[in-house]
């Protein structure tokens, strides 16, 4: 499942408050039933019929006496007892022990032990909210019920409706005091745990002796470095500082410690900022008997110098991103998708290398305007986990090949920049930057009458007055080595902007768990209206997993995964048949087909029931270091929102029709 | 036997007859007509028929005392008048409305069988807390937690969580919860159970008291001791059903015997009124000091020990 921002909140709502309003409709009806058919049980078929339309009767004068203080001491009640019953206290020590466990295992090096620390903490906040969510919010009322404390409390002017929003309210309290503190502890452990700085004043450099080979490391510099250094350690890695014969420095990324690298920071009377190619001063930097010295060429005044903090791990990227994806085959015609390489689950589309194929993967995005960019001058433009597929090994040192050109029309001309060309890795981020007036830029005019040739001037211009002046452009990538494949995903594409504050995401995130504990809380009252303590766990439980899937019964339903349903499945397995081969045609087919149908139809309509769980989790982008954007945001917000209102609703109708001395 | 006790099954007439069910009447507090109820599980097997057909009516200010032995039903009346239960047929009517409105609570105390507190609570936030389930302000709720902690005798543990409380303790705040809200009807069951004697004798004043301020008070017990004093009418329960209703002192009333007690007489004295009561063909069933009781002891003692507080210290020494 992979987290989209890319619908607004209005989108959503016009697409899914239709099914919600079908599912909400069903549950009424099938409430309404269920309660009337419980009632003649007990107490025959007319009396059932008088004691359900009392009940409904009594909804607006109940929802017009609900009172707040009523709420308030029922939810001053629920945090009594979270506190004196001391559940808290329990949740804290295991969060504790986590940590400190965690901080003990997470020192191994791993390729992004940014990743791994920010998704640890997260996902154990994450347990641990919703466990405490679940045990404290289950258990409360059925104990009330069975030590029957509630006779006092019902036998005075509260309404059903009160009782449930009082728990949710109080233990939600709770679980926000404590969610606040945990957010505030993980965000010390990832920070003290990632943010770090290494010694350059002490370091050695030497010469390079061959071109592009590193002496310390092994591995490769660049062409143009000239000398070399081992910065000082920290957080048990270190990395390769190399110095080029311009006078710029880079620092490389640690093969064992990876995802981020550092800026060498330079500060002198008239600059302070990086010291790399996209720094703009004069200061520069040579290496004497070994040792850095760092000076502004033009003034001769020494400038100090220090290793900055980790760059590439701790962010929150914004991003603009592509709105459409539209492929064009090796000839040239459109096409909603590209080639099929033989994976069938995989959502990525190829297209096909070679300077004769005419195969490319066209991105549109809209919104691009220069005030969104932190830097307008340098535009960064990232290719993010695009797949490479060989079909021969070709240069296995280096990437394969690739270019993309930025389209853009206006009313009166068609822009195409000259093609930028990159290597493409497979899986990784691929950074390409990119300068805002293009040169080498084509012009076609399109005012042009009909019968003449439209004229072509080459000329620079401005990548946000002219060639994007509409807001929208179009990026059109290719594969350049034959025999060679890219393959591509709406997502893979995207302009960076700024930099937000990680800070700021991580209590993004962390909102989300928060929406998700009081979710948890909501469904565990709910349930607890009417089960016992542990059966209502259970439901909670089995709810959560819903909600977690419901994407993924929807696909189904779709067949976007051609492996079918859960009988197709089996029989697959039973008959040791492959996910690809397609059913013989027959009986059996239809048979098989149609219970399937018929299941993922009455799962997929529960689903509209439970809310999205993985919408309201912002855990990939905050551990990929995107910026969250509004949208999942609020979307997340009314999902939470819309659920838990329902989930009072049923809680007060469930308290409302039973019998609670029984 | 009086002439209403010659009716007695469960039919009981009321005076007003010409009244019918639900209709208009500040007076009458509480109205039931064929209430019945029929434990059942959840699949509708009946279990228990604890409630057979009760027609009752309770007028304000009465003192109104619900008997019988264990297990006849009067927790079960209490619960469906309070909304607790629903009823299985018939219906109930408190304070106007129908038993299952919550609306009718604003004026209702209800102390249950057990007192039924937030152990985690002390008294003071128990009270508070029912204080504002009534939605009373403040400060008005201050003065009443105060007020009622100290009639209940319980200003010493004020601050101590309900989990330390003895029976008796729970049971008085239980009652203090009862009244919080200054109630026009107040229903107990079992008021007395767990009380030591001076409790009970509290108790038993307390609910005088309460309707000397013109409260209706509803109680059940199967202690005839506890009824006896204090209600003016009864209504006696046996497996769900109404077996006696009426005036408590026309009920307790033995009307072929009278007992004589006199003071200052002399063995002579006493053989010559015995011979007097024989010449008219009576019988003497008692004769001699009247004894007190265990319980008129017993109050004796303590009331005397409160008399003189520093006794014990003084004779110590
Ligand atoms: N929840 C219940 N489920 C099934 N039967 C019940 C339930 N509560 C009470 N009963 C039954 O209903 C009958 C009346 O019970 P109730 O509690 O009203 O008696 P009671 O007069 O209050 O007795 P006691 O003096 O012991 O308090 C009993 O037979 C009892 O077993
Ligand atoms: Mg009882």
């Amino acid at each position: 499942m992979v987290f989209d921002d890319s619908i607004s909140l209005v989108e959503w709502l016009s697409s899914s408050s239709l099914k919600f309003i079908i599912g909400a409709f069903i549950v009424a009806v099938v409430g309404v039933v269920f309660s009337y058919l419980t009632a003649t049980l007990q107490y025959g078929p007319s009396e059932a019929f008088y004691f359900v339309s009392r009940v409904i009767f009594q909804i607006i004068p109940d929802f017009v006496r609900t009172s707040f203080g009523r709420i308030f001491a029922l939810a001053k009640l629920a945090v009594q007892e979270t506190l004196r019953k001391k559940i808290i206290f329990v949740a804290f020590a295991i969060f504790a022990a986590m940590l400190l466990g965690g901080g003990w295992f997470l020192n191994a090096n791993s390729e992004h032990p940014d990743q791994v620390y920010i998704g640890f903490v997260f996902f154990g906040t994450q347990l641990l909210m919703g466990l405490f969510g679940l045990l404290i919010a289950t258990f409360s009322l059925p104990t009330d019920i069975k030590t029957r404390t509630i006779y006092t409390v019902v036998t005075k002017p509260v309404r059903s409706s009160e009782i449930v929003l009082g728990r949710v309210a109080g233990f939600g309290f709770v679980g926000t005091i404590m969610l606040f503190l945990i957010w505030f502890a993980s965000y010390l452990f990832v920070e003290r745990g990632l943010n770090h700085t290494h010694n350059i004043k002490d370091v050695t450099f030497t010469r390079i002796e061959t071109k592009g080979e590193s002496s310390v490391s092994g591995g490769r510099v660049s062409l143009t470095t000239e000398y070399e250094g081992k910065s000082g350690l920290a957080s048990s890695h270190w990395h390769l500082i190399e110095v080029s014969n311009e006078g710029l420095i880079t620092v490389q990324v640690p093969p064992e410690y990876g995802g981020h690298s550092h800026d060498v920071m330079v500060r002198s009377s008239k600059y302070e900022g990086p010291i790399n190619d996209r720094g703009n001063t004069s200061i520069r930097a040579s290496v004497e008997d070994g040792k850095l010295i760092v000076k502004d060429v033009e003034t001769d005044e020494p400038a100090e110098f220090w290793i900055g903090p980790p760059t590439g791990i701790l962010m929150a990227r914004e991003r603009i991103r592509a709105s459409e994806l539209t492929f064009l085959d090796r000839r040239g015609n459109e096409k909603e998708r590209g080639v099929n390489v033989g994976n069938e689950w995989e959502h990525r589309s190829y297209i096909a290398g070679g300077s004769s194929s005419l195969a490319r993967a066209v991105f549109t995005l809209d919104g691009f305007v220069a005030s969104k960019f932190a830097d307008p001058n340098f535009v960064q433009l990232d290719l993010n986990n695009m797949s490479v597929v060989r079909t021969h090994k070709g240069d296995i040192e280096r990437g394969v090949s690739g270019s993309l050109v930025i389209r853009g029309v206006t009313d009166n001309y068609e822009y195409r920049t000259e093609p930028i060309v990159f290597e493409a890795d497979e899986f990784a981020i691929k950074t390409i930057f990119i300068p805002r007036i293009q040169e080498n830029c084509s012009r076609t005019d399109l005012n042009v009458a009909e019968g003449e040739f439209a004229e072509e001037v080459v000329g620079s211009y401005d990548l946000f007055d002219e060639i994007g002046e509409t807001g929208d452009i179009q990026v059109i990538v290719r594969c350049n080595e034959s025999g060679q494949f890219f393959g591509v995903a709406m997502n893979d594409l995207y302009f960076l902007t700024s930099e937000g504050s990680f800070a700021w995401n991580f209590a993004k995130a962390y909102f989300g768990i928060w929406l998700q504990m009081m979710f948890i809380v909501a469904v565990s009252v709910m349930f607890s209206t009417f089960l016992s303590g542990v059966v209502s766990m259970v439901a909670v439980l089995a709810t959560i997993i819903l909600g977690c899937f419901s994407e993924l019964v929807v696909d189904l339903r779709k067949g976007v995964m051609e492996g079918g349903g859960p009988i197709e499945s089996f029989y697959r397995i039973y008959t040791q048949m492959n996910q690809m081969t397609p059913l013989d045609e027959g009986v059996t087919k239809t048979v098989i087909k149609s219970t399937d149908g018929a299941f993922l139809d009455a799962v997929q309509y529960l689903t509209f029931l439970v809310p999205d769980f993985t919408k309201l989790d912002f855990s990939e982008p905050l551990v990929a270091g995107f910026n969250i954007s509004m949208a999942p945001f609020l979307i997340a917000t009314t999902i939470a929102a819309v659920f838990i209102f329902m989930t009072v609703v049923i809680g007060y109708f469930i308290l409302k029709t039973r019998e609670i001395a029984k | 036997m009086s002439e209403e006790k010659s009716s007695t099954t469960g039919a009981d007439k009321m005076p007003q007859k010409t009244r019918r069910f639900g209709e208009d009447d500040a007076n009458i507090v509480i109205e039931t007509k064929n209430l019945s109820k029929v434990y059942r599980d959840f699949w509708g097997r009946q279990k228990v028929r604890a409630l057979k057909a009760l027609d009752l009516e309770v007028q304000k200010g009465e003192i109104f005392g619900l008997l019988g032995p264990n297990g006849s039903g009067k927790s079960t009346t209490m619960k469906l008048l309070l909304g607790l239960l629903f009823p299985s047929g018939g219906q109930a009517l408190v304070l106007g409305k129908e038993a299952s409105n919550v609306e009718k609570n604003e004026r209702i105390g209800y102390l249950p069988e057990e007192s039924y507190l937030y152990k985690f609570l002390n008294a003071e936030e128990t009270l508070d807390f029912y204080g504002r389930l009534f939605d009373m302000p403040a400060k008005v709720r201050r003065d009443r937690v105060k007020e009622l902690i100290e009639k209940v005798g319980l200003t010493w543990a004020r601050r101590r969580q309900l989990k330390e409380y003895s029976k008796g303790m729970t049971r008085r705040i239980g009652l203090a919860q009862a009244l919080i809200n200054d109630p026009d009807l107040i229903l107990l069951d079992e008021p007395t159970s767990g009380l030591d004697p001076i409790g009970v004798d509290e108790m038993k004043s307390m609910i005088m008291e309460l309707k000397e301020q013109g409260k209706t008070v509803v109680m059940c017990s199967h202690l005839l001791t506890d009824v006896q004093n204090v209600c003016d009418r009864i209504a006696i329960l046996h497996q769900g059903e109404l077996k006696e209703l009426g005036r408590v002192d026309s009920l307790l009333e033995v009307s072929d015997e009278i007992q004589f007690r006199a003071s200052g007489l002399s063995a002579d004295a006493e053989k010559e009124i015995q011979e007097v009561i024989e010449r008219h063909n009576g019988k003497l069933l008692e004769s001699g000091k009247p004894s007190t009781t265990l319980q008129d002891l017993f109050l004796e003692i303590v009331s005397e020990s409160e008399a003189r507080p520093g006794r014990r210290v003084t004779r110590k020494d």
